[in-house]
């Protein structure tokens, strides 16, 4: 990379990329939907820390930096240096592995002939009836980021269930960010789409190798058809010089059930929205989330839950543990429509603090228009519990093993909400490796 | 050779002394009781020898087998053989009472250059303990003492004790929440514990628990002192006229 190069800010490149992309690009209504999101992301440029929902996160930090776009094919995986990362070598599941917002097709395992659902790409099916009926429908426009993948998106995985069928195995989708040549902006757009009675797991996977940081900024779109059941796992370990901004957007219909599982486990720099619209009654949404944060991390958890109609609930419990001079955000909304009588809506975030410099900044918000509804929230930041400490030590135990007893318990509360039983015991061992 | 010599301890919690000059002798074999009005200092007491840090100790000594007890970490006060049990049991979610004691008994084992137990040998070994004071499996499965009643924290507390067979276990109100039932197991369990290289110390508030568990020596404590020391029948003259004579004695010596 020439000085020259290096100078070019980000929003000119991006501008770049993006005519690069529109001369290869034939109108279409996709095509328009695209343009909309690129003119979004053109008036409101990056957000900034006096935005109310960016207060605490100031993406300056990570949007400073002289990326480039990723090219197809550049950068390959062996299938013996993918299998060294974590999670990577897991049995009876399907598989998708995409290197810095490519799929790299060689490293799939996907499901044979059955027609009653498919696991496919984006970069598969650009321009077919999926990508076009799809794209950008559940998705929130309005954050910058999101716009911005809208408009100029890599690749990503798309799954379409159909009525009343079961995805045999779990879907692991892995995204690689390689960064020894260069820095770069990673941008993959996944579609997942279950259609009435079906069900589908599926865990998105983040890691990461290199000298240089990136910024992967995802989004996910969730479209859950009437009685169907997602269970949705985002597993972040990058290393401590990557960043990823992510958006999750799920829509339910009735009778629908999502588990979310949301484990921030390791990278410099991460913020996450997970939206939730419920559209039809009786829907069950769950938020379980765990972040461990260490040295310098920052992580910034935002969840919305739209309580648009009766008779649905939704329970969140995010847990934190904040080590070294890290920072962590939660921000909970949950809305109560005035329709939306009948609701139960739970939430909780807890934190301990491991040092006197971690810091941590959580915001649960209610705001109910119902009258006949049922909420409780809660929210707790405290240092380890001596007590407990002390009661252990009195039995025989010593501090350091009394604490990572005691971290290990607090954390795999959430592990084990989990539903993909074959990610559980890699994640207790790897959390049991950061809380040494 | 004695097991305990605690000689003119002091102890103060932010700056103000509770502890005000404590000595007692226990031997192999012994069982002391400790009674005393609230406030005493009797749970400072077993804390300062536990190894609690948020108490000062100001001057005195403790030696245990004939070690500097103070000089030593909590845990390995325990892995020397020093057990208490709480008053006030503390809740460890997401730690089963059994992967708990697993860790504990394993570090003892450590700590004396005995390879661990297996998982086999550390169920034989539970099951034996369970039956000593009739716990419930389904208890020690679930999170240590959280949601546990009053009564199955102090039996959790028993259980543990015979779990880790300690030289000198300290229980402390144990029988306190106890149905008869309930207290009669426990001591029964204390009892069988009980031979002639071990010593316990007990604190209590009632005469009942020591028709069970019969102390060699009843020591009262009163205003960090222990201001009179005599034989079993001392607990009955306790129950019997209450402490003001012995806090009138306290003063006049003072
Ligand atoms: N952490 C503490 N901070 C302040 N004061 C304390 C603390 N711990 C104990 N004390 C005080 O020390 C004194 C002795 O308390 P201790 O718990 O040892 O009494 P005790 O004899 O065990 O009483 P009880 O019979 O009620 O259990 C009390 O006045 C108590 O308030
Ligand atoms: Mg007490």
């Amino acid at each position: 990379m020439n000085t020259l190069e290096s100078a070019i800010q980000l929003p000119v490149r991006i501008e770049q990329w993006w005519h690069a992309q529109q001369k290869k690009e034939s109108a279409s209504p996709v095509i328009e939907r695209m343009q909309k999101a690129y003119a979004s992301f053109k008036t409101h440029g990056f957000p900034h820390v006096k935005m109310e929902d960016w207060k605490y996160t100031d993406v300056r930090k990570v949007t400073e930096y002289p990326y480039a776009w990723p090219v197809k094919n550049e950068h390959r995986l062996s299938r013996e240096y993918f299998k060294s990362f974590l999670l990577a070598g897991l049995k009876d599941v399907y598989r998708l592995v995409f290197v810095n917002g490519y799929l790299q097709e060689d490293l799939s395992i996907l499901p044979g002939g059955d027609n009653q659902f498919t696991v496919t790409h984006l970069g598969d099916d650009k321009g077919t009836d999926h990508y076009e009926e799809y794209l950008g429908r559940v998705a929130n426009m309005d954050t910058p980021f999101t716009a911005l993948n809208t408009a100029l998106h890599s690749d990503g995985v798309l799954i379409h269930i159909k009525k009343n069928a079961e995805v045999d195995k779990p879907v692991l989708v892995y995204y690689v960010a390689l960064t020894d040549n260069d820095l770069y902006l990673i941008q993959p757009r996944n579609i997942v789409i279950t259609e009435p009675g079906s069900k589908v797991q599926f865990a998105e996977i983040f890691v990461s190798k290199g000298v240089e940081p990136s910024l992967t900024n995802v989004v996910t779109e969730i479209k859950a058809g009437e009685g169907s059941y997602v269970d949705y796992s985002r597993i972040q370990m990058e290393e401590n010089r990557n960043f990823q901004i992510s958006y999750t957007g799920i829509e339910q219909q009735k009778n629908s059930r999502i588990d979310t599982h949301v484990l921030c486990l390791n990278g410099a720099f991460i913020r996450n929205d997970l939206h939730f619209t419920l559209q039809g009654s009786n829907c069950t949404s769950i938020m379980n989330g765990l972040y461990i944060l260490d040295d310098e991390q920052f992580l910034d958890n935002h969840t919305r839950v739209d309580h648009a109609v009766p008779n649905c609930m939704s329970d969140q419990l995010y847990k934190g543990i904040l080590n070294g001079k890290s920072t962590g955000v939660f921000n909970g909304k949950i809305i109560v429509h005035p329709d939306a009588q009948k609701t139960n809506a739970y939430q909780r975030n807890v934190n301990v603090l491991l040092s006197d410099n971690a810091t941590i900044n959580t915001k649960p918000q209610l705001e109910i228009f119902a009258d006949d509804v049922r909420c409780t929230h809660g929210a707790t930041a405290g240092f380890i519990d001596e007590e407990a400490i002390f009661y252990m030590q009195a039995r025989g135990i010593s501090k350091e093993e009394a604490r990572k007893l005691l971290m290990n318990a607090y954390a795999n509360e959430i592990v084990d909400k989990m539903n993909v039983e074959a990610l559980k015991d890699p994640l207790r061992e790897y959390i049991a490796q950061k809380l040494k | 050779m004695s097991m305990l010599i605690i000689n003119e301890l002091h102890a103060s919690i932010e700056e103000r002394e509770i502890l005000k000059g404590i000595s007692l002798t226990v031997n192999p074999g012994e069982v002391h009781a400790i009674m005393g009005p609230n406030g005493s200092g009797k749970s400072t007491l077993a804390s300062v020898l536990a190894g609690r840090e948020t108490y000062e100790v100001t001057s005195g000594s403790v030696a245990f087998d004939g070690k500097d007890l103070l000089d030593m970490a909590p845990e390995e006060r325990a892995r020397e053989g020093m057990f208490l049990a709480f008053q006030y049991p503390v809740e460890i979610p997401g730690v089963s009472t059994t992967n708990f004691l697993k860790t504990a008994v394993n570090e003892k084992r450590k700590a004396v250059g005995l390879a661990p137990l297996d998982a086999v040998q550390f169920m034989k070994m539970m099951k034996e303990k369970m039956s000593l004071v009739q716990i419930d499996q389904t208890l020690l499965s679930r999170s240590l003492n959280e949601g546990f009643s009053g009564g199955e924290k102090k039996r959790n507390e028993i259980f543990q004790m015979a779990m880790l067979e300690p030289r000198l276990g300290i229980l402390d109100e144990t029988d306190s929440g106890l149905d008869i039932d309930a207290l009669r197991l426990v001591a029964n369990g204390v009892n069988k514990l009980r031979n002639k290289d071990n010593a316990f110390v007990v604190i209590t508030h009632y005469q009942r628990l020591l028709e069970y568990i019969v102390p060699d020596f009843v020591h009262v404590m009163y205003n960090g002192r222990l201001v009179k020391s005599g034989g079993k029948e001392l607990a009955l003259e306790l129950e019997d006229k209450g402490y003001d004579w012995i806090k009138e004695e306290a003063h006049e010596m003072a």
